[in-house]
This record gives C-alpha cells, sequence and structure tokens, in this order.
C-alpha cells in the first residue's frame, strides 16, 4: 500500500506492508538514530516523535503512520528543543551510551515541551522506567529540570523579542 | 519491499558508530544479511543442513566452506566455529545463511532443516575441573560445633540488557584486505582467530572497534566467534556482511548469565563465631569454557571472602552440560558467591541472637585460639573497619535494625497489612589483578612520549572517557604541562594488539602507577637530554605480594578494595512489591582522583543491579548515598564492588523483613509471597 506522511520535514510516500514495523522502514531508509532494542516498546531505543508524542517506533505500523508527522532523533537534534535538552545534559554531565539517546531524549522533551517545569517526581518517575541504566537517573532527573528552565527562559524571551 | 531507497552511505566514525549502523561505502556495493542456523538438538551427529527451494541469491554456509581452521582458540583451549559433526547443546550454530534481506533472511532460516543422528545420553554430568583448599580439621572439628547451620544457594545473575545485540560487519571482499567493524574488547584474540579461521595473514585484518555497549563480561569473547562468523560469510560471498544477534539470541546465548550452586555447611560457637566450615561451588560450565580452570581457582581463593574459620574446606567442581557456553570470564566471578556468604553469616547471626556486624568482625578477626601464621589466604581485613565503622554511622544502622526487630516482634498484634520495613549489611571486596589468571595484568606495559612541541602522547587502549580524563589530568600534573597538550593513542597494528580484554587492564589500580612511573621517568630526564623521549614501564610483582598456584595460597590479588553496604528496604504484605528506601555505602578506595566520577559509576551500578533482584520488579531506590574512605595506597578498582555487595545486603533486608532465609536470587514475587504466607 502507498503510505503518504511527513519524515523528518519532508512528505514522503512509501510503499510499504501495512503491517510493517515503522522501526524496519526507517532503519531500512537509512534512519540509524531509530535502534533496536526490545522490540516490545518497553525499552524506548526506538522512539520517534509521531505527530509530537513519543512513541516507540516497533509498535506502530506503516499504516498507522498515514497522514501523520514523524520525527526522528537526528532530524529532532536540529531543533531548538534539542539545545535545552543539550544545555541540561551539559550542565549536569550526562552521556548517554547512544543506542537508549532516543527514548530518553525524546521523554525529556514530552515532560518540558508544555513549557511548565514538571517536578522532581515526576521526572524520576519517567526515566528510571528505561531499562538502560548507562546514565544515573537523578542526574538525568536534573538535567531535565535545567532543560525546563532553559526553555522558559528561550520561549519568554522569544516573547520579549516580539 | 519495492519502492524503497537503500539506506544511504553511512561514514564510519570509530567512536560514534555501532556496528549495525555501518553500510557499504559504496553505494553499488550489496550489503548481505546473515543469520546463524542453530542446532535443534541438545546432542547427536550432524548430518545435513539442508533447505527446499533455497530462494536465488540466498546461501547456506557450513563448516565445509570455511578456508582455514574450523575453530576459535582461546588461551589454551578451542572450540568450533561451526558443528560440523558432534552437536554440543541447542542452539550451536551449524551453519549461517546469508542473503541480501535481511527480514527473509531471518524468515528463511526457521525454515531450514537440520538433520542429526541421535547419541544415547549418559545423563550424568561430566565433572571438568575441581580444585579444593583447605585448613585445619573440618570433619572432627564440625560434630563438636554448639551450633550448625546448612544451606545451599542458588544464583543466576540474569541482567537484561537492550542495547545493541552482539555481531559485526564484515567486509571480506578484497583478499587482502579484510575489514571488521565490531565491538570488541580483545583486539587480539579477535585477529588472532581471524586469520586461523580465514587462513589470512594478520596483517591484512583491519579491525575497527566500534562502540561497546554491553557491560557483560560474556559480551567479550563471543564476540570473536560472530565477528569470525560474519568474516567467513564475507569471504565466501565476497560481500559485505551484517550478522547481527536477534534480541533472543542475545538473551540466551550471551546474556543468560552463569549458574552457579553454592553449598555452605557451617559450625560456629555461641557467639558467632565460626569454627569449621565447608563451602561446595558448582559451575555450571556450559559445553564449553574458556576460562574454566581460572574460574574455579577464583571461586575457590573467594568462596570464604577474607573471613577466617579456624577449620575449612572448599571444593569448587566445573560441571560439562549441553548448555551454551559459559560466558564470563573469571574477572568478577565471584560475585555469584558473595551473596551466599553474607547470606550465611547473617543466618549464623539470627541463629546465635548476635549483632550481625559483631558476627562478621568476629570471623574477620577471630580469637587467637589458633597458629594463623598457616592460614592459606593473605587478606589485609584492617582496611575494612573503617568502612564498616563509616556505613553503620551513615546509615543509622544498629538503630534501624533494633527499631524494625520490635516491630516484627509486635506485627502478629497489630495492623499486618502495613508494610514492612527490613535493613541488611553486606562486606566484602573487589579483588583487581588475580595473580592465578594466566591473563596476568602485571604484563601490560604502557609508553608515554613527550614530542619536541611538548605535546604528550601515551600510547594504551583508549580507556573510558571518565578515566580518560583521569589519565589525562595525572600526566597535566606530572609533566605540568597543559590538558590540552596530552592525548591517547590507541592505533594498533597486527604486532602491537594488546594481549589482554580491555576489562582487564586495570585501568586504574594497575595502569594509573605505570602512567605515573612513566611520566615520572619524563620528568627527570626531560631538562637534560633532547625531546623526543618515551618512556616505556611495566609494573613488577611487589614482594610482598606471594602467591602460590598449586596451593592456592597467598595474596590472590593485585589489588583490593575494600567495601560495606546496607540496604533499607519496605515490603508489601498485601501487594507482595519491594520498595528499596535507601542503600548506603562506605568504600576504600585508596588515592581517590575523581569523586563525581567514583560517585556516578557506583550509583549507575546499583541501579543496574536493583533491576534484577526481584524478576518482574524493576527495583530502584529512592537515595542512594556513598562514604568514600580515602587512604594513601595507590588508587583501587571500585566499578565492580557494588555486585558483591549490594545482591547480600538486599538478602539479608528481605530476610529481616520477612523473618525468613534467602537463598535464592533473584526473588520473584511468588516466593516473596510464599515467605510472608509462611510467616
Amino acid at each position: 500500500m502507498k503510505v503518504p506522511f511527513t519524515l523528518d520535514g519532508e512528505d514522503v510516500v512509501l510503499d510499504s506492508e501495512p503491517d510493517e514495523k515503522l522501526i524496519n522502514i526507517l532503519r531500512d531508509t537509512g534512519n540509524f538514530s531509530v535502534k533496536c532494542g526490545c522490540n516490545t516498546g518497553s525499552c524506548g531505543s526506538c522512539t520517534v516523535l509521531l505527530d509530537d508524542k513519543p512513541v516507540p517506533s516497533c509498535l506502530v505500523t506503516a499504516a498507522a503512520v498515514r497522514e501523520c508527522t514523524v520525527i526522528t532523533l537526528s532530524a529532532f537534534k536540529k531543533s531548538d528543543s534539542w539545545k535545552d535538552i543539550e544545555t541540561g545534559f551539559r550542565q549536569c554531565g550526562v552521556r548517554l551510551c547512544g543506542y537508549c539517546d532516543a527514548g530518553k531524549i525524546f521523554a525529556a522533551y514530552d515532560l518540558i515541551k508544555t513549557g511548565l517545569r514538571p517536578t522532581r517526581e515526576t521526572v524520576i518517575e519517567v526515566m528510571k522506567q528505561f531499562p538502560c541504566k548507562c546514565c544515573e537517573t537523578e542526574l538525568l532527573a536534573n538535567s531535565v529540570l535545567i532543560a525546563a528552565t532553559s526553555r522558559k527562559k528561550r520561549k519568554a524571551g522569544r516573547q520579549n523579542g516580539k | 519491499m519495492p519502492g524503497r531507497k537503500k539506506a544511504s552511505a553511512a561514514k564510519i566514525d570509530r567512536f560514534s558508530a555501532f556496528y549495525s549502523d555501518i553500510r557499504p561505502s559504496s553505494r553499488d556495493a550489496d550489503l548481505m544479511y546473515a543469520s546463524l542456523i542453530r542446532s535443534p538438538f541438545d546432542g547427536g551427529v550432524l548430518q545435513s543442513v539442508l533447505m527446499d527451494e533455497l530462494p536465488a541469491d540466498y546461501r547456506i554456509i557450513t563448516a565445509k566452506d570455511i578456508p582455514g581452521e574450523n575453530r576459535i582458540t582461546t588461551l589454551d583451549s578451542s572450540f568450533v566455529l561451526l558443528a560440523y559433526s558432534k552437536i554440543s547443546y541447542r542452539g550451536q550454530p551449524v551453519g549461517i545463511l546469508v542473503g541480501p534481506d535481511r527480514h527473509m533472511t531471518e524468515q528463511l532460516v526457521s525454515r531450514i532443516t537440520v538433520t542429526a543422528l541421535p547419541v544415547p545420553d549418559t545423563g550424568k554430568p561430566e565433572q571438568l575441573d575441581k580444585k579444593t583448599l583447605s585448613y585445619g580439621d573440618f570433619d572432627s572439628v564440625y560434630e563438636h560445633c554448639p551450633h550448625h547451620i546448612e544451606n545451599t544457594y542458588h544464583v543466576t545473575h540474569t541482567e537484561k540488557y537492550f542495547s545493541e545485540p552482539n555481531g559485526a560487519y564484515a567486509d571480506c571482499s578484497k583478499k587482502n584486505d579484510i575489514r571488521i567493524y565490531t565491538p570488541t574488547k580483545w583486539v587480539s584474540h579477535l585477529r588472532k582467530n581471524l586469520s586461523q579461521v580465514l587462513a589470512c595473514n594478520d596483517d591484512d585484518i583491519t579491525i575497527q572497534k566500534t562502540i561497546f555497549s554491553n557491560s557483560n563480561t560474556g559480551a567479550i569473547w563471543n564476540n570473536t566467534v560472530l565477528a569470525c562468523q560474519a568474516a567467513l560469510a564475507s569471504r565466501v560471498t565476497e560481500k559485505p556482511v551484517l550478522l547481527m544477534l536477534s534480541r533472543e539470541e542475545q538473551e540466551m546465548y550471551i546474556d543468560s548469565g552463569d549458574a552457579i550452586t553454592v553449598s555452605h555447611k557451617t559450625g560456629f560457637e555461641d557467639d558467632g563465631e565460626i569454627t569449621a566450615a565447608s563451602v561446595t561451588v558448582m559451575f555450571n560450565s556450559g559445553s564449553y569454557a574458556p576460562f574454566l580452570t581460572e574460574i574455579i581457582e577464583r571461586l575457590t581463593v573467594t568462596a570464604l571472602g577474607a573471613y577466617k574459620p579456624q577449620n575449612f574446606r572448599i571444593n569448587a567442581f566445573a560441571l560439562a552440560s549441553n548448555t551454551p557456553p559459559a560466558a564470563s570470564l573469571s574477572e568478577g566471578i565471584e560475585n555469584l558467591v558473595c551473596f551466599a556468604l553474607e547470606s550465611q553469616l547473617d543466618a549464623i547471626a539470627r541463629e546465635t541472637k548476635q549483632n550481625p556486624v559483631e558476627v562478621k568482625l568476629r570471623n574477620y578477626f577471630p580469637k587467637a585460639t589458633h597458629p594463623r601464621y598457616n592460614f592459606p589466604l593473605s587478606f589485609d581485613t584492617q582496611l575494612l573497619l573503617p568502612v564498616m565503622d563509616e556505613v553503620q554511622k551513615v546509615s543509622s544502622y544498629q538503630r534501624r535494625r533494633v527499631s524494625y526487630d520490635f516491630t516484627h516482634l509486635e506485627k502478629h498484634t497489630s495492623n499486618w497489612s502495613l508494610p514492612i520495613r527490613g535493613i541488611g549489611l553486606a562486606t566484602g571486596y573487589q579483588g583487581s589483578g588475580f595473580f592465578g589468571s594466566s591473563l596476568d595484568p602485571l604484563q601490560q606495559t604502557m609508553s608515554v612520549t613527550m614530542d619536541t612541541d611538548g605535546k604528550v602522547t601515551i600510547s594504551h587502549h583508549m580507556p573510558s572517557s571518565g578515566i580518560s580524563g583521569i589519565w589525562k589530568e595525572q600526566a597535566a600534573e606530572l609533566l605540568d604541562c597543559p590538558i590540552g597538550d596530552i592525548s591517547i593513542d590507541d592505533t594498533y597494528n597486527g604486532t602491537s594488539d594488546q594481549l589482554l580484554p580491555d576489562s582487564l587492564t586495570g585501568d586504574i589500580c594497575i595502569l594509573m602507577p605505570l602512567l605515573k612511573k612513566c611520566c615520572s621517568s619524563i620528568q627527570r630526564s626531560r631538562f637534560r637530554q633532547p625531546l623526543p623521549i618515551t618512556s616505556k614501564k611495566k609494573l613488577t610483582r611487589p614482594k610482598t605480594l606471594l602467591w602460590d598456584n598449586d596451593t592456592l595460597s597467598g595474596t590472590p590479588f593485585y589489588s583490593m578494595a575494600w567495601g560495606a553496604a546496607v540496604v533499607e528496604l519496605e515490603l508489601n504484605p498485601l501487594l507482595y512489591s519491594v520498595h528499596v528506601k535507601n542503600v548506603w555505602y562506605a568504600i576504600h578506595t585508596g588515592k581517590l582522583y575523581n569523586r563525581d566520577a567514583a560517585e556516578i559509576s557506583i550509583k549507575k551500578s546499583t541501579e543496574r543491579i536493583l533491576t534484577y533482584l526481584v524478576n518482574g520488579m524493576q527495583l530502584s531506590a529512592d537515595n542512594i548515598e556513598i562514604v568514600f574512605v580515602e587512604g594513601d595506597e595507590e588508587p583501587k578498582e571500585i566499578g565492580e564492588i557494588v555486585q558483591n555487595l549490594l545482591p547480600g545486603a538486599f538478602a539479608a533486608a528481605v530476610s529481616q523483613a520477612v523473618g525468613k532465609h534467602i537463598t535464592r536470587l533473584p526473588l520473584d514475587r511468588d516466593s516473596i509471597y510464599r515467605m510472608v504466607q509462611a510467616e
């Protein structure tokens, strides 16, 4: 079947079986920031933003992305939102292993995107769900809180600029 | 999939690439995908590996296609790359299916028919190795002890990793230019085996290390097997080949962990002092274990930790079975016996109604009723005392333990549905540089060069980013130069490969002193002789550290870091769930170079280990607190000490909460239910 959708800001039409997993489609077309982890939707390595919501691409079929917007981590890293998260990571010395990055980064984005500062408990609760322990949860939580502040400042700066 | 564009050629950046993301640099080169064909039988004699109507472009590779030798050699032992006659275990690779489409290859491999002639099962596990260490007269003393406790502990170390499954990208399409991209931690082992399997020169092989994202030591030598299989497939098809294990294969053959059974038979006095101890360790080595002798020796010398019973006998056995090969290196294997030992001491404390700390100390420093000078194992247990003090102080261990004991006395008359609390303490050490190992870390050399422009190059394998930062800082300080002028060069060629796996090098306890020696030597001569100056150094074993591998006596480790952990937890008697409230550590570090990095490393290990202590529950600690007890000694390796401490402290805390002795890890909801019901 033909599946039209927007991938990393570009309109594409995919010729695919309807039940084919999105992760396979993305990796086969060279989107290697999407990693193959548990294949059950729990590890987060294959996370993408589907209409701005983080979803595990190993559980999403080709048919489900029809007319949707999909952002992979490599494209997300060109956005201002990534800069906020990167600020937090840099200030706290967070270094991810490279394999679980998509899950943790998109979870951080989901926590801060509303502009409200999440509570520390909420962030820890979200971050400790990831089975990959390449980074200490507390450190990761601190970095997300800094990212939230950075995002708030950036947004406020933009409004003041207007 | 029709209409899908081919993955673009990816650039290979050594430290930012996973091998599974690498694609041929030329768009014209077709990448082939390989899947392993595995034996569906536990044993037997292989007859055929066949498939009807194999699609064009797909090919089955068997042992007959190997141009060189069909074996992987590790130290003095070897094992077949692909089974060709005898099948040793269910799941043993008997062939490789290669094809241009990954999904198709994965589907086809399950349709291949493997036939084998059955061989009669003797039903008796074969004993491969045995070591015994004894002191005093266990048998006669044990009978006369006022108290006896016998327990058998089962430990399965099963850690779930969802990182990149093991495998390799191999390009052997050109005969004299073999390129392997794989997360190897043992370059010399890989190169040697590749040249053996492909019948080629060492110099023709270029090995590119990719990101290693699995801390399981089983991935170390298994990686060589997979890389050789990928290289074979590439050589036969003359195309680049990607071989990546499926998640199921990774869990079953690499992350499955080692199974070990420890039986303790202990006789002790009223005050908890052990007068007779017998420990029997059974190690399931699977169908093959390349480090078998070392594993058994190390289990033998660590089975009683640093406790000094007046009479003891330790027997360690390795049994062969038709299960996948044992994954471990000998390094760190003692974490499997530490839990059993600490739990046994805890049981003694409960039986004698003594304070667990006092019982431990009494057995670390027994009464002088026996001549000590013949005690076979020598450990400097004095260093443990400040560690014990600190961990009790920071955790208020004594106060909390007593108060929870009181709570438990009252719980039968009060509301039983309230969460019940427990606290447990465990002690132990991390030994680095085992003298019984044939991979002697003291044989390493390190060279440092100061060039004419003042730039300094450390020639050694690249350690983790944290350790390389410490090396650079230390070198900059000793040579009085900017840190930006220091670099680490780990370029290898066929003759200069590092002989040890990266994980055994002792980056802190062995290489730091080596680095200091090299830098001090340069600093002494740099104003007397012209640059460049190169200083190449090797460590020598200190005369005080004597070890006899035949009798297993002396000091077994080059460096030991002592530690103690306290775990406080809450057990919900309605949901049968565990909530870890606090974990406290005190660790003796010697000279500590980077407190933050050490703290993060301990916290990360804690989070990782907590995830597998209860099956089906992802535990995490609300609070982790660490006290480092520093000293003037050389720095210690502490990265793995948590594995030796945490399971024992956790089991002791659960034991206090439910009033039952824990003999099996990991726990699960059912076992917690049974303990609570029994209580």
